[in-house]
């Protein structure tokens, strides 16, 4: 609030607050990175070979697909909204470019691309448009892709025949030409790619912007006139193109359409977006942070098994470190705070 | 409280450290579907007992346990070769067929040996790479041979009687070999009838509803031939209800244990356990003497390369001696007699 009686005392607050949200956001950050480089570091104590070209080539390809998901999610999120199709999306599209190469060659991945426009957009249009709660409408459409998956499958998985594995061998490829990529799959270079576009998208326009206006205050929003139902349809959409994206990751890294492959991603997803500092409550977030919080998850996961973790104490290695990561990511100081 | 949760932080790093690996053992590694599952955790002991038979501090286990996501299986076994190099072998159940052609690609990039059970894709063989040292799966034709003759001799007037048949899912290799083993029983019993043939897709609920149907509407019937212990325990609910159990025979497969205390109970006539002991200890025992030279995958006889193994038929008779030697110890097994686990060569087209 302004003082009208000391108005330099008032600016200079403002500024201090604004200074404090920076500081804050950039702790944020650092704490992520930190978390990454110390794992980095112990699990390479334990065993070198952890940072080894053949390792950081698996952490990078492992990443790929949650990237590609994370991020459009981190966009739904943004919205104050859900997508829990991401996972079913990603299934029906490994399923259907492994069964379309055949009749298509390489349109399959348009085709693909396109599925993925067409399911998000469905998403948005059934949120915005008819007003169905995200969580209920992407939870219908969850079922409906997942059915869709197992119909076109025909309830089995899919091995690519051999004869078409000329679409899927760039999968493997350690050069763009003349350049050598080194330790770096194509697959991180697609989804990095993926990131950086959705990144400038939400930055720059005046819809990826709306997006982060409406999750903080919709009706404020709304009352200044912003482009609400064209703000979710697009992120929605574009939650789609990830998931199909993410799909295809999928299908070319197992040459195979496994119409339940995607099915555990959903929540790994949102969980990636949120230790990448994505607020659930939507309106706070950073689409480039999301690689910190899929960085992390990865991480853990591969170091688990590169220094041969005993199986049973995965799973709750794994719940502690996301807990103290996310714990150490977020920010609790705030007066205001509502902890749902 | 921020320091409480560093304190957890450490004490899963501690942890880590404990179970990490040292020095430069050889990794057995054994990726399954789910550390939940007691045919699965099977395989684990079967690598373990393998694994006594080794010098001391030479060789230890890793457990690769997917959670039924294929994704994670393949990141699991790529992470655990990057980390080791060669000095790792391998047994895989693969989560679903389709993922053998990326570990095959993956162990072969690393030069690892590896064998895996069940599940490969057709026209994917062991033949096509130098690291794959073999494919095993159960005799399904053997199995459904096996439980339809104990069936038939379990009536009042041993090979003549009416059965209903429950099949698994329609397109399943496994289903499709073990009809096969029915019809050869069927050929060799002329005074069995079958009255209706359904398929229960692996489901103790659908296999359930559709007993009640068979009860309502038939009333002479002798056994039922059931293709899975899962759809066995369903049919066995229904036969409860209507006080049938133990009348009407009925057979299952798997050896789950479940099942095997209905064949002690009386409620199932047979049910095969695939011994899974058998499957991982002779599967990391072939890896093993390819990884050391004592065979070859260049010169190994085609059947060692893929293969069937048999399981255990548990029937009244045999339950005892299953119980002592699978329940109450884990089975001891000669790992230098390779040839042990080898049923019958499969056909590669």
């Amino acid at each position: 609030m302004s003082n009208p009686a000391h108005p330099d005392l008032a600016a200079s607050g403002r500024v201090y607050a604004g200074e404090r949200s920076r500081l804050r956001d950039n702790i944020s950050r650092f704490v992520s990175l930190a978390s990454i480089v110390a794992l980095l570091i112990l699990f390479t104590a334990m065993n070198p070979n952890f940072l080894g070209a053949p390792n950081i080539r698996n952490l990078l390809t492992d990443i790929s697909p949650i990237l590609a998901m994370s991020c459009g999610v981190a966009l739904v999120l943004l919205l104050g909204s859900i997508d829990l199709s991401m996972g079913s999306i990603a299934s029906c599209s490994a399923v259907m470019l492994t069964l379309l190469f055949g009749p298509l060659g390489w349109w399959a991945f348009a085709a693909v691309f396109l599925f993925g426009v067409f399911a998000g957009l469905l998403n948005g249009v059934l949120h915005a448009k008819l007003k169905v709660p995200s969580f209920i409408a992407t939870l219908s459409t969850q079922s409906i892709w997942q059915s869709a998956a197992y119909i076109i499958s025909g309830g089995q998985p899919l091995t690519l025949v051999p004869g078409n594995w000329g679409y899927v061998n760039w999968v493997r490829a350690k050069s763009l030409g003349p350049l050598p990529l080194g330790p770096v799959p194509p697959l991180f270079l697609i989804a990095l790619a993926v990131m950086i576009v959705y990144h400038i998208y939400q930055s720059r326009t005046g819809t990826g912007k709306t997006m982060m206006a409406l999750g903080a205050n919709e009706r404020a929003a709304r009352l200044i006139g912003l482009g609400i139902d064209q703000a979710k349809i697009v992120a929605f959409t574009l939650s789609g193109i990830g998931a199909a994206i993410a799909g295809v990751f999928f299908a070319v890294k197992l040459k195979s359409g496994i119409p339940t492959v995607g099915e555990q991603y959903n929540l790994i997803a949102i969980a990636s977006a949120a230790l990448g500092g994505v607020a659930l409550t939507g309106g706070r977030g950073h689409i480039l942070m999301v690689i910190l919080g899929v960085g992390l998850i990865t991480v853990i996961q591969n170091g688990m098994n590169v220094v041969a973790v005993d199986g049973f104490w995965q799973q709750i290695v794994f719940g502690l470190l996301v807990l103290a990561a996310i714990y150490m990511n977020s920010d609790r100081r705030r007066r205001d705070l509502v902890v749902k | 409280m921020r320091k409480l949760f560093s304190a957890f932080l450490l004490a899963a790093f501690a942890a880590t450290m404990l179970t990490a690996a040292a020095g430069e053992k050889l990794t057995i590694a054994v990726s399954i579907r789910s550390m939940s599952s007691e045919y699965h955790m099977q395989y684990v002991a079967g690598a373990e007992a393998f694994l006594k038979t080794l010098p001391p501090g030479t060789a230890e286990i890793q457990v690769l346990p997917c959670e039924s996501n294929d994704d994670k299986q393949i990141n699991d076994i790529k992470a655990l070769l990057a980390s080791r190099g060669k000095n790792v072998i391998l047994f895989v159940d693969p989560n679903n067929a389709p993922n053998v052609t990326a570990i095959a690609e993956a162990c072969e990039d690393a030069e690892v040996y590896w064998v895996n059970a069940w599940n490969t894709p057709e026209g994917i063989t062991p033949f096509l790479y130098e690291y794959w040292v073999h494919h095993q799966s159960c005799d399904g034709v053997r199995q459904g041979y096996d439980i339809a003759v104990n069936l038939f001799n379990s009536f009042k007037t041993p090979g003549k009687g009416k059965i209903l048949v429950m099949e698994g899912m329609l397109a399943n290799t496994a289903n499709a070999d073990r009809m096969k083993g029915l019809r050869q029983a069927l050929a060799e019993y002329p005074g069995i009838e079958v009255l209706d043939d359904q398929a229960g897709d692996w489901d103790t609920k659908k296999a359930l509803n559709i007993t009640e149907t068979w009860l309502a509407r038939y009333n002479d019937i002798d056994g039922i031939w059931c293709a899975s212990d899962g759809m066995a325990l369903g049919i066995i609910q229904a036969l409860k209800a209507k006080g049938l159990n133990g009348k009407v025979k009925a057979t299952g497969v798997d050896g789950v244990m479940d099942a095997i205390d209905a064949v002690g109970a009386g409620d199932l006539v047979c049910t095969i356990a695939n011994n899974g002991w058998m499957q991982g200890g002779y599967g990391v025992a072939y890896a093993y003497a390819a990884y050391t030279g004592k065979i070859s995958t260049k010169t190994m006889p085609a059947r060692e390369r893929m293969f069937y193994t048999n399981g255990f038929l548990v029937n009244a008779e045999t339950l005892p001696r299953y119980r002592k030697e699978f329940i109450e110890n884990v089975p001891v097994y000669d790992y230098n007699n390779l040839e042990f686990p080898i049923a019958r060569a499969m056909e590669v087209e």
